[in-house]
Order: C-alpha cells, then structure tokens, then sequence
C-alpha cells in the first residue's frame, strides 16, 4: 500500500515534470539525459533502494514516453512520390528520376536515419536502467521487492 | 548476473564461479558464435492493391542463431544491383540503398532470435495491367557492428518479387527473408 502510494505521487510529479519540459521549450532528451544522470550518481549509502529504484523507473518511463512521441523508424523507408506511386522500400536515391521525388526522398531518410540514431541512443539507456533496476531486487524488502518484480517484467515486455 | 561474452566466436570458453571456503566451485563452457542469419516475420499490411498490383509489409526482424542474445549488436543494410527478369525488367535501373544509420537491438525472443529496434518495410508496385509473368531480386549484403567493428553476414538477405499474370489479371508476391506478403487482382 505504501509502495503504491509513493508510485502514484512518483506518477503525479513525473507528468508534472515532463509538462513543465515542453512547456519551457525544454528537449525532452536533455531532461531524461539529466535524470539518468542524476539516478546515475544516487550512491545506496545516502540513498534508500527504494529511492534509487523509483529514480530508475522514472528514467525508463520518461525514454518509453520520449520515444512513443517519435516517427517509428524503419530499415528502409516506404516512400510514395507526387504522381501517388509508391517507391521500393530501399530503392537508391539516384534510381529515382522525378527530382522533386528524389529529393523529398533524400530527406525522408536523413529524418529516418536521425530518429534510428535516437531510437538506438535511448534504447540502450534504457537497458542500463533496467538493467539497474533488476539489481536493485535483491536490496529491497520483501513486499517492495514483489512489486518491483511486477513493474520489471512489464518494463522488459515494453523493450525498445 | 549477466555475462557478455566477448565479440570474437570461440569454440571453449569457460566461466568458473569461486565458492566460499567448503563449497565447490563450478563452471560452465560453451561457445561464442557470431551472428550468422536474418529471418523477418511480417507484423502488418502497409499497403495492398488490386490495380495497380502493389503489395507493401512492415517486417520484424530478428537475427539468428535463435538460441543465442546479440543484444549489444546492430546491424545494417549494404547496396547492390538488382536481378530482373520479364515483366519487371522495367525496374533494372533500381538500386539498393547501403543504410544510412545501422539498427541496434531491443530484445532477445526465445525460439526467433534477437529483435532488432526498427521493423523493416518491404514491397513492390506494378505500373498496371497488361501482366505476364517476372521478377526482381536484390541480394542485400547485411553486416552487424560491434565495438566500432564491421562484420559481414556469412550470407545475404534476398529481397525477391514474383510476379504470374496474363493480361488484366495476376498475383504479385513480395518477400525477404522470410516474410511473404501476396496480392492479386482479383
């Protein structure tokens, strides 16, 4: 009941925080960089694990919203020029002859590569952080230790 | 606790786990394998037509041996020209496009392999009636990347499209690696 209490107003203040980041113009990815950061350096010494566990899954949750704001990107693009045709997924840009198709296309990827590029930058985060987060099990008591598990297993089902 | 193995194959590695003073101490050997395949699984229609024939798929990809984790791994795409025959000849000037970013890992699945973060998109559309039958291949090098090194996939993944036709009517069938997505005019 506690734990869940402390999760509900851990909640309260994460959607508060990340209201307040788009709200200043803020970048998502600086915040989260900085809360990885933060978590990063919570020593178990001054730090209860439940602290350093709650400071974990607002990192995780934090990239699983980032992301979930974010174009899906693909190993090759579907692409569908002017006239409404639609390219090859990994057609080369020279084997398109339309120039104005070609260089739509051209931007296309560069915005696909940029958010692969992104995708693989936080989803690596987000495996030390859960990674993290399974460490910290053997630390916590009984009770928190079940709900922890249960908050685990649904992080590693949502993998990115 | 998790071991990741180094990024070279190796037939004997052993990991010895010390005891406390009156236990035994054990080990366990087994061998570090390099990735050696890619197999995709379609996870949704992207677009299907009759007329033109079209037939687009989102894929998962998954990189095998299926028992083993390449979490740490990424993998991308290289370039080549295609193989066209009949009806598609039309499209011999399409090149495959190298990758421009490669595609890092999300999770390992029991039984299909390591997932990769991104799904791919694989189709082909037809310019339309009158069919007759053709294909297209591109065999796509594939490499992964790990620690700043590039290794090359012993194989390549073949992108292949079908098509059989006469006339208005024919089926046209897009697959890699595979994943098969079919579409006719009727």
């Amino acid at each position: 009941m506690i734990m869940q209490g402390v999760i509900k107003i851990f909640l309260f203040f994460f959607f508060c925080s990340l209201a307040w980041a788009q709200d200043d113009d803020f970048s998502l990815q600086n915040v989260i960089e900085k809360k990885a950061n933060e978590c990063r350096g919570l020593s178990a010494r001054e730090s209860s694990p439940t602290i350093i566990l709650l400071s974990c899954i607002d990192v995780v949750v934090s990239i699983d919203s980032m992301l979930e704001g974010l174009p899906q990107p693909t190993m090759n693009l579907a692409f569908v020029g002017r006239s409404g045709h639609a390219y090859m997924p990994g057609i080369a840009p020279d084997s398109i002859a339309d120039p104005d198709d070609r260089a739509a296309y051209e931007k296309a990827l560069k915005q696909n590569a940029k958010n692969i590029d992104i995708f693989n930058k936080f989803g690596d985060l987000r495996k030390e952080f859960v990674s993290k987060i399974d460490m910290l099990l053997v630390d916590l008591p009984n009770a928190e230790r079940r709900y922890a598990e249960q908050i685990l297993r649904g992080l590693r089902m949502m993998a990115k | 606790m998790n071991y990741t193995a180094p990024d070279v194959p190796d037939s004997n590695v052993k990991i010895k786990a010390s005891c406390k003073e009156g236990e035994t101490d054990t080990s366990i050997s087994f061998e570090i394998v390099a990735p050696n395949g890619v197999y995709m699984e379609k996870s949704s229609t992207k677009k299907a037509s009759a007329d033109p024939l079209a037939a687009f798929m989102h894929t998962t990809i998954y990189i095998l041996p299926s028992d083993v984790n390449f979490e740490k791994i990424s993998v991308s795409e290289g370039g080549c020209k295609p193989n066209v025959d009949g009806y598609l000849s039309y499209m011999a000037p399409r090149n495959h496009e190298p990758s421009s970013w490669p595609i890092g890992m999300s999770m390992h699945v029991e039984g299909k392999g390591t997932k990769a973060r991104a799904p791919d998109t694989v189709g082909l559309e037809t310019k339309g009636a009158p069919y007759w039958g053709g294909y297209f291949i591109w065999e796509i090098p594939w490499s992964y990347h790990i620690n700043g090194k590039i290794e090359k996939f012993p194989y390549p993944v073949i992108h292949v499209a079908n098509l059989a036709g006469e006339g208005n009517s024919g089926v046209l069938s897009v697959s890699k690696a595979g994943a098969t997505i079919t579409q006719s005019t009727n």
